[in-house]
């Protein structure tokens, strides 16, 4: 199943952040205008019929300006439409390593990542339809209709939350349902030997009424679906 | 004066052991003495331990020739080593000294110089056959009496019992009883050493007896004694202070240094069986007499003892100082790397490893140096376990493991099998200790650390059976207690608990009452365990886990010293009380109950004598040491309010136990500072006895804090009979003490708390394990306690995912909707609460960090219905009411914008400085010498800046000032009067504290209010200055109203009301960080904006 676009949005400077009061003896802040080519989308990778729900998994595209990586996001979906819509299980709950992962989905819609012991067959970086690949930290959590994600740099490493992480949930019902998608980003710019290194924390819209949290309808394909996540 | 007598009269004398005539006469020579008789009398006074006697003796002993002078000078260098304990200069004298005449006597004293100074380190042992031609060269020049002393120094290093027996037939043959009993006693002491039959030892010393009752040597009859004595307690498990007579006739037969070595011997076997009060009474004497004598090396040893028993009792942060204290004195290496490896021993307790691997690094490299491989071999399991305690990566343990199989090739090679399979059993305890890191939940991980533990345990398990079985009961029990670990690995648990059961019957055996306790206690564990399985037979399994928790508790807390073990074992004993409780009769459940309150009382009250005893966390040792404690003091109080909420109800007995837990931290807060109020100095001007016990009480503690470590329990006892004289004296002042020697009343203090503000609610969040109680506690109404329906679990989740520092803001503001998962902290405040009605939030632990007012209730946030206020515990917000005795007076002082602070927040400051009618100190006027000037003389002090949070030293927090200043919460102590009433923290994260299980917090904010502030505002995060400075302003309009002002918790909730409508701030993350401590009803005079 190819990949669709479900969201594609500039990220902007949380409008809070430098009214806070603290002092700036840590990290300066990167201004409006070198952050201003920072993007966030989101990719539809699969949705698949699953007994009488659909499993779906999406897929989370950062974008950072030239120079710079992301350290830390933060990914929320919330159920908006119909009223009773929750989510039934989602993944990936947590992963510490980096390492391949497969998503598998049981009738009762439960949802798991596990490693497929492909080391030797997936390259770092290398992604497939059927791997997913965390090269950050990645957890989620779900509860009160919402479910979230959080994916962190490895501190050591420091080589940032990648370009792409997977997030597949499973719902209910056969029919279109809306979420809304929210994110907070972290950007650094590093400087040169540790020094001067300048960040921002992004998110959607400067203030609640300008589309911090943007809208979206996931549809179920026409006809049963297999493919992506492994059945069980 | 000289009394008359010849050179062989007094070695007659001291062969005979007629010390105290010795010292007659030795009192008696103030006149130069000829070199015969002078240093037969110095030998005579050495002997005796008599070493500042002796050289006296010296000084006034004459030499007329060469060979007499060379002589003394060797004896010189021998008092150089023995009263000065400086075997460096001895031997460098010693040195100087083998070129000149050659001499018998000379070469006999250059012995036994160069072999003390080896014992300590310091040169090579001289080789023992050199003994033998000294002794033939000896008898030539006829001094037959050295000769047969340095026979029987080869004898005792030879060990060779055949010819210790030929040596005495030719004493026999020659019919010198003298000769007879000494080499007798050397002989039983070498069967003794050597564990030979009891028999053989006995036949030895009643061969002694009998010749020492020949020659009337009353010395000899008391040595004797001495080592039957000995036997009785090492063999027969006799009491040590059994020695007590024998200790006392060596005094009085004059022989301290005999007395010394005794005592020694008493202290040692009290100390190994962890008789701790008897083996520090030990000590104490042998330090007294050791310095009396003058003997260093013993008074170094009674140090050393000193630290031991302070590190066995727990006072980590003492052991270390006494380790310090006689380090910094000079030392042979031996003794240094020694004092050394306790340090790090000390340091590894309080979860220093780091710096516990390195002292031990030091010491092992020490011991190399010097050639004493087996000390060094000694040190390496420690080591070890310092490594990777220090760092547990998998590098550090292969590491660890290497060191120690390399020191057991070592040790065999040596030919030391005990040393080597020590380090086998213990390298197998290090391999297994890998199982509990989360790395050996990878496949196939525990299985290879198993198998691995297992081949070292096999090794150390085959050296074993070359060593006789008597001589390694420990060995064998410490691999039966290390293999019931590995059977608990396997889920084998029957397997462990025989492992355990066998480890127990060895250590019997040993006669180490202390590990045989140990491991009662486990295998009571083990029971309890197998009793709390929902399969497991209760009747059978309690019965055992009582048995044995029982035996282990009894064994701690009547051998004194054993406070933590005692206090586990009885948080385990009540624990299986009331696991019992729901399966026994009516009646014995009332024992149950009454059995696990008795235990829970006594096990508190021991924990909080324990407690007074640390200072203030001023040092990372104290406070880890603590910390210990309050993990401890957690776990009894959840079993308390399992009690008291659960088995047999009493709601007043349950939030004692609650409001005393959070009230203990605060108290040692200011436990030993030299802190006392404006106010209470005030009060007590006009009574001059009141303020000279105060005077003397503040010297005294300064007193303590200046002495060396040994003596400050003598100064806590001087200090607190000084504090009972003035409670009795002036019984005002017993808040005051209360609060500084760690007692808490919380039923008391609820009367006073309240006095004036009956329509108020005190609120506990208590957390047991991984369930929260709510409280609600009124002046003269019962406690109400509810469990609450969500666990600590999920709330940890709920702080870690969505709580956490980066995405904090975005939960806040942009998915607060998040937050009613957690609303269930505060539903049941819908009925056991009035709405307006004043509230006062003191949660537990991590439930500090949340905003929990903004959670709701029918549908609002907590603040829309009722004031809220927070303080760290009942008696702190006492004690902060207790300051509004105090007519207020002063200004408003703000401070805002020190150097680093971001540009916005200068408009910030000038709003807020504005709002009370005042200019603020900014940039480089933002000092402390004005910060602390403000809280002495001003009603209001705006700090509008950065607070840093110091975890480990949670006094050392501090706000940031101009150039690198800062103003910490401990120098709120120092202030000479606090007028402060308020204090804002405007600073980010300014309320930010420790936060520990079962205690409450150390921080800016409790220091303050413990210093005298009545209120402060903090911050719980890094607040948006918009939000916040409209919030500041209308609160500082309400309060300094001069019509009517509000109370300060009516007067924040109204200004977060209000900005609550305001649809760009309605979100929580603009109006909740901001909360209010201490005294909701603080007062404000009207000088405020004259």
């Amino acid at each position: 199943m190819s990949e669709t676009l479900l969201l594609d949005a500039p990220l902007v400077p949380d409008p809070d952040e430098a009214f806070e009061l603290s002092d700036t003896e840590t990290t300066a802040f990167l201004t409006d205008d070198e952050v201003k080519d920072a993007r966030f989308n989101v990719k539809v990778v699969s949705v698949e019929r699953v007994a009488d729900g659909l499993a779906v998994a999406l897929k989370a595209g950062f974008d950072p300006m030239p120079r710079s990586r992301f350290t830390y996001a933060r990914v929320s979906i919330r159920a908006i439409r119909p009223d009773d819509l929750e989510f039934v299980d989602f993944a990936p709950k947590e992963i510490r390593d980096s390492k391949a992962i497969k998503m598998t989905v049981t009738k009762a819609l439960s949802l798991s990542a596990e490693g497929e012991g492909v080391k030797g067959e997936v390259a770092l970086g290398d992604r497939t339809a059927e791997y997913a690949y965390y090269d950050c930290i990645a957890r989620g959590m779900a509860s009160s209709g919402s479910v979230r994600w959080t994916f962190e740099e490895n501190e050591v490493i420091r080589n940032g939350i990648g370009t792409h992480q997977v997030m597949s949930f499973t719902v209910p019902m056969q029919t279109p349902f809306d979420i809304s998608v929210q994110t907070t980003c972290n950007v650094i710019r590093p400087g040169i030997a540790g020094l001067g290194d300048k960040i921002r924390t992004l998110v959607f819209g400067h203030d609640a009424s300008h589309g911090r949290a943007r809208p979206a309808t996931i549809s179920p394909p026409e006809k049963v679906s297999r493919g992506w996540f492994r059945r069980l | 004066m000289v009394l008359h007598i010849k050179a062989d009269a007094v070695s007659r004398l001291i062969n005979s052991g007629q010390f105290l005539r010795l010292r007659q006469i030795a009192a008696a020579q103030t006149d130069p003495l000829p070199a015969e008789l002078g240093l037969t009398i110095f030998r005579g006074e050495v002997a005796a331990g008599r070493l500042w006697e002796a050289a006296r003796i010296w000084e006034v002993t004459t030499t007329e020739t060469d060979g007499e002078a060379l002589i003394k000078d060797a004896y010189g260098a021998f008092l150089d080593l023995l009263q000065l304990d400086d075997p460096v200069r001895a031997m460098a004298r010693i040195a100087r000294l083998e070129a000149g005449p050659d001499d018998a006597e000379f070469d006999w004293i250059a012995y036994r110089v160069r072999s003390a100074s080896g014992g300590m380190g310091i040169v090579e042992m001289p080789p023992a056959e050199q003994l033998l031609d000294i002794a033939k060269a000896l008898v030539v020049a006829g001094k037959a009496v050295f000769a047969d002393d340095a026979r029987a120094m080869w004898h005792d290093r030879m060990k060779d019992v055949d010819a210790w027996r030929r040596w005495i037939v030719l004493a026999e043959a020659a019919g010198d009883h003298h000769q007879i009993a000494a080499r007798n006693m050397g002989l039983a002491r070498l069967l003794y050493s050597e564990r030979a039959e009891i028999a053989q030892v006995k036949e030895a010393l009643t061969a002694a007896e009998i010749s020492y009752d020949q020659i009337s040597h009353g010395t000899g009859k008391i040595k004797v004694a001495e080592i039957r004595t000995e036997m009785a307690i090492q063999r027969d498990g006799e009491s040590p202070d059994r020695l007590d007579p024998i200790i006392d006739a060596y005094l009085a037969a004059g022989c301290p240094r005999d007395a010394l070595s005794a005592l020694l011997t008493a202290s040692s076997i009290a100390h190994e069986r962890a008789n701790l009060p008897l083996a520090k009474a030990y000590s104490d004497r042998l330090q007294a007499l050791a310095d009396a004598c003058d003997m260093a090396l013993v008074a170094r040893q009674a140090a050393f003892r000193l630290a031991d028993m302070a590190l066995r009792e727990g006072y980590y942060a003492r052991a270390r100082d006494l380790c310090d204290e006689a380090l910094a004195e000079d030392m042979p290496t031996l003794a240094q790397a020694g004092l050394r490896a306790l340090k790090a021993t000390s340091l590894s307790s309080a979860g220093d490893n780091e710096g516990a691997a390195q002292e031990l690094s030091r010491a092992v490299e020490m011991y190399v140096d010097k050639g004493f491989e087996s000390s060094a071999s000694d040190l390496i399991s420690v080591w070890a376990s310092a490594m990777v305690g220090a760092d547990p990566s998998q590098a550090s343990y292969d590491l660890a493991s290497a060191l120690m199989d390399d020191w057991a090739a070592k040790d065999v090679a040596r030919g030391d099998h005990k040393a080597a399979a020590t380090k086998h059993i213990e390298r197998g305890a290090i391999l297994l200790a890998q199982g509990i890191l989360p790395r050996s939940r990878q496949p196939g991980a525990l299985e290879a650390i198993m198998a691995a533990g297992e081949a070292a345990l096999q090794q150390g398990e085959e050296l074993l059976s070359q060593i006789k079985e008597r001589d390694s009961f420990d060995l064998h029990a410490n691999l039966a207690q290390i293999r019931s670990q590995l059977g608990m690995m396997r889920n084998d648990p029957d397997a462990s608990v025989s492992a355990l059961v066998h480890a127990q019957e060895l250590y019997t055996k040993a006669n180490m009452p202390f590990h045989a306790a140990n491991s009662s206690f486990l295998i009571g564990c083990h029971f309890l365990n197998a009793a709390n399985a929902p399969d497991g037979d209760k009747g059978r399994n309690f019965g055992k886990a009582e048995n044995h928790l029982i035996s282990a508790f009894n064994f701690y807390r009547d051998v004194g010293g054993m406070t933590m073990q005692a206090v586990n074992a009885a948080h385990k004993l009540a624990m299986l009380y009331l696991n019992m409780f729901p399966f026994v009769r009516d009646d014995i459940q009332g024992q149950c109950a009454a059995f696990a309150e008795e235990l829970l009382d006594w096990a508190v009250a021991a924990i909080d004598d324990l407690r007074r005893a640390y200072s203030a966390p001023t040092r990372l040792a104290s406070l880890e040491g603590k910390l210990t404690q309050t993990d401890l003091q957690a776990k009894l109080l959840t079993e308390a309010v399992r009690l008291h909420v659960g088995s047999v109800p009493n709601y007043s007995k349950a939030w004692q136990w609650m409001a005393a837990s959070k009230a203990r931290s605060l108290n040692d807060l200011v436990a030993t500072d030299a802190f006392v109020s404006a106010e209470l100095q005030t009060a007590i001007a006009e009574k001059p006895g009141v303020m000279r016990l105060i005077e003397l009480e503040r010297a005294q503690i300064e007193e303590r804090l200046k002495s060396p470590v040994a003596a400050r329990m003598a100064w806590e006892e001087r200090i607190s009979k000084t504090r009972q004289e003035l409670r009795a004296l002036y019984p005002p002042i017993s808040d005051y003490l209360d609060a500084r020697e760690g007692r808490v009343a919380p039923a008391a203090e609820l009367e006073a708390t309240f006095a004036g503000h009956e329509h108020a609610a005190f609120i506990d969040w208590t957390i047991c394990g991984d369930r929260i109680f709510l409280s609600v506690a009124r002046p003269g109404q019962a406690v109400t306690i509810e469990r609450l329906p969500l666990t600590m679990s999920e709330v940890t989740r709920f702080l870690r995912f969505d709580y956490s520092a980066s995405g904090r803001r975005t939960l806040l503001r942009d998915e607060w909707f998040l937050l009613s998962q957690l609303d269930h902290l505060v539903t049941p405040l819908s009925w056991l609460t009035q709405p307006g009605e004043s509230l006062i939030f003191c949660p537990s632990g991590l439930l500090r960090t949340l905003p929990l007012h903004a959670l709701e209730i029918d549908g609002a946030p907590v603040i829309a219905r009722n004031p809220v206020s927070w303080s760290p515990s009942v008696s702190l917000l006492r004690h902060t009411r207790r300051h509004e005795r105090t007519p207020a007076s002063g200004r408003a002082t703000v401070f805002g914008q020190a150097e680093l602070d971001r540009a916005d927040t200068r408009t910030f400051s000038l709003a807020v400085a504005e709002s009370l009618g005042t200019t603020p100190y900014l940039r480089g006027e933002v000092r402390a010498d004005r910060l602390k000037h403000a809280l002495e003389t001003s009603q209001i002090v705006h700090f509008n800046g950065h607070a840093v949070f110091n975890e480990r030293e949670p006094l050392h927090s501090h706000l940031k000032l101009a150039a690198g200043g800062t103003f910490r919460a401990r120098d709120a102590f120092d202030l000479r009067q606090v007028a402060a009433r308020l204090v804002t923290l405007g600073a980010c994260e300014s309320a930010a504290s420790r936060l520990m299980p079962g205690d409450e917090p150390f921080g800016m904010v409790a220091a303050l209010l413990q210093a005298g502030v009545q209120s402060v505002i903090g911050a719980l995060w890094k607040v948006q200055d918009r939000a916040t400075g409209r919030i500041m302003a209308q609160f500082y309009r309400a309060i300094t109203d001069p019509d009517h002002p509000l109370a300060p918790d009516v007067a924040l909730q109204q200004a977060v009301n209000t900005l609550r409508q305001d649809p760009e701030f309605n979100a929580p993350y603009y109006w909740a960080g901001v909360i209010l401590n201490g005294n909701p009803w603080t007062e404000f005079s009207t000088t405020l904006k004259e």
